[in-house]
């Protein structure tokens, strides 16, 4: 009895083995050496701020006694960062132009204008990633149209000076529009300028008037610097250009930038409209943006910027 | 005295038809949500419908979405659309219960519902209805046969 009684315990230690016990709650217990490895630090680049005016084109204007070069900018908090690369003055080398995807335009005298580099960060969980650099020109070149019958300065006035002083270095005025601009001051201290002979022949060619484009909703409608538009319905945007507020003909427009996701062509002739549908809603406080780039006969050898500002809208109930 | 056998079907017998009815009046109810619910949901897609609308000579001239001039009769026939596909259960044809419905275009906004104080940010459409339905169930079982049902909604393009 004691000897069977034996090697039946003998036989269980043989066929004995460890328990492969599951602990449901090991995982919260002892998570061990389970971690990923220690998140890259944050480096936030120097100068970085929220940004709060977007982007929204290139505008010159032209009164027929100035030129000036400004940026159209979007009130808008999209959730990118900037910061300012470089500031250069009128016709002045950056290390930074030919980066910008917008460029840098230059005067009728071939000097490149004045203006603010910046440079577009958005923050990804790898840290802030520069998505582009954009230049904001602001600058403006005078030229005077009545050389030949100079008015007497006032006796209240200051001598005359030899020319204007042009802005020698673009500062950055996000939160101040280009409509509000103060005209140029015709008082006699600014009169008497020099004209260089281009810009002499360049006032003679161009329109007595602001060149501007935009975009309007119809052949004959308003141009609208912002549409509302319901998602996947077709609308048609007919890119303008204007002489003081008139329309004039336009030679052709194409899309630069913020191309929905259908549209009937990149580019065009006055004659057809842009026909565009927009599947997709803009994040929460936030709108598409739309840019043409308009010729016209107006405006020989330029090309004027339109932009336009999208609001995709989808019928929802409220309550 | 003693013998209990067959009281088990008296009992049976003396309740049965209350549980009958309370049976009845359970899956009544039941139908009833049912129906209410639909009846909602045919409110829901007439104002989405309505909103789905735009007015295309203000948005030349504004850019803005602006709800048509024909909004209200657009809901209204929808509404009466989306109810026929209930009619069976209505006590009135969904023609009457839609002219009868209070239809509401806001096409400026912001604006502020009278009726029922909500506030609106864009141009609105708002169906506030009372739709009778029929409920015989209920009627068995002396109770008013028809149930009104109300229903307020609103859809704006947002």
């Amino acid at each position: 009895m004691r000897r069977s009684l034996a090697v039946a315990l003998a036989l269980v230690a043989l066929a004995a083995h460890p328990a492969a016990a599951w602990d449901p709650f090991e995982d919260e217990l002892d998570p061990g050496d389970r971690r990923g490895p220690d998140p890259v630090p944050l480096v936030v680049p120097e100068g970085l701020y929220l940004v709060t005016d977007v982007y929204a084109g290139d505008r010159v204007t032209d009164d027929g006694r100035t030129t000036t070069y400004a940026t159209d900018k979007i009130h808008d908090t999209p959730g990118t960062y900037a910061r300012v690369l470089d500031s250069v003055g009128t016709g002045a080398a950056s290390g930074f132009d030919g980066a910008s995807f917008n460029g840098r335009a230059r005067m009728s005298d071939g000097r490149a204008v004045a203006g603010t580099y910046y440079e577009d960060f958005v923050l990804t969980p790898q840290g802030f990633v520069s998505v582009n650099v954009v230049f904001f020109q602001d600058d403006s070149a005078t030229r005077a149209q009545d050389v030949g019958t100079p008015k007497a300065p006032s006796a209240a006035s200051p001598p005359p000076t030899a020319a204007t002083p042009p802005p020698t270095a673009a500062t950055p005025r996000p939160n101040v529009d280009v409509a509000e601009r103060r005209p140029v001051d015709a008082s006699p201290s600014q009169r008497p300028i020099p004209v260089a002979p281009d810009d002499r022949r360049e006032s003679d060619e161009r329109p007595q008037g602001v060149v501007t484009a935009g975009v309007a909703l119809d052949p004959s409608g308003p141009v609208l610097a912002a549409i509302d538009v319901l998602r996947g319905r077709a609308v048609r945007l007919w890119p303008r250009a204007l002489v003081d507020g008139q329309p004039v003909p336009i030679r052709s427009w194409r899309i630069t930038g913020g191309a929905p996701e259908i549209v009937s062509a990149l580019s065009g002739s006055g004659v057809e409209p842009c026909v565009a549908t927009w599947l997709t809603l803009a994040p929460a406080g936030s709108a598409f943006t739309l840019r043409f780039e308009v010729t016209s006969d107006a405006a020989p050898g330029r090309s004027l910027p339109a932009t336009l500002s999208v609001s995709v809208r989808s019928p929802a109930l409220l309550q | 005295m003693t013998d209990e056998r067959g009281s088990a079907a008296v009992t049976v017998i003396v309740f049965m038809p209350l549980l009958v009815a309370l049976l009845a009046g359970v899956i009544e109810l039941g139908a009833l949500r049912v129906i209410a619910a639909r009846v909602s949901s045919a409110a829901d897609l007439a104002t989405l419908a309505a909103a789905d609308d735009q007015d295309e000579s203000a948005l030349v001239a504004t850019g803005k979405l602006r709800l048509p001039p024909d909004a209200v009769p657009i809901a209204r026939h929808f509404f009466a659309a989306n109810l026929a596909q209930i009619a069976s259960h209505l006590a009135t044809t969904p023609e009457t219960a839609a002219a009868e419905a209070d239809v509401i275009a806001f096409r400026d906004a912001p604006a502020i519902d009278p009726l029922t104080g909500w506030r609106y940010d864009r141009p609105t459409v708002r169906i506030a209805a009372s739709v009778p339905v029929r409920v015989p169930v209920f009627g068995a079982l002396l109770l008013p046969p028809v149930v009104t049902v109300n229903v307020r909604t609103a859809s704006a393009a947002r």
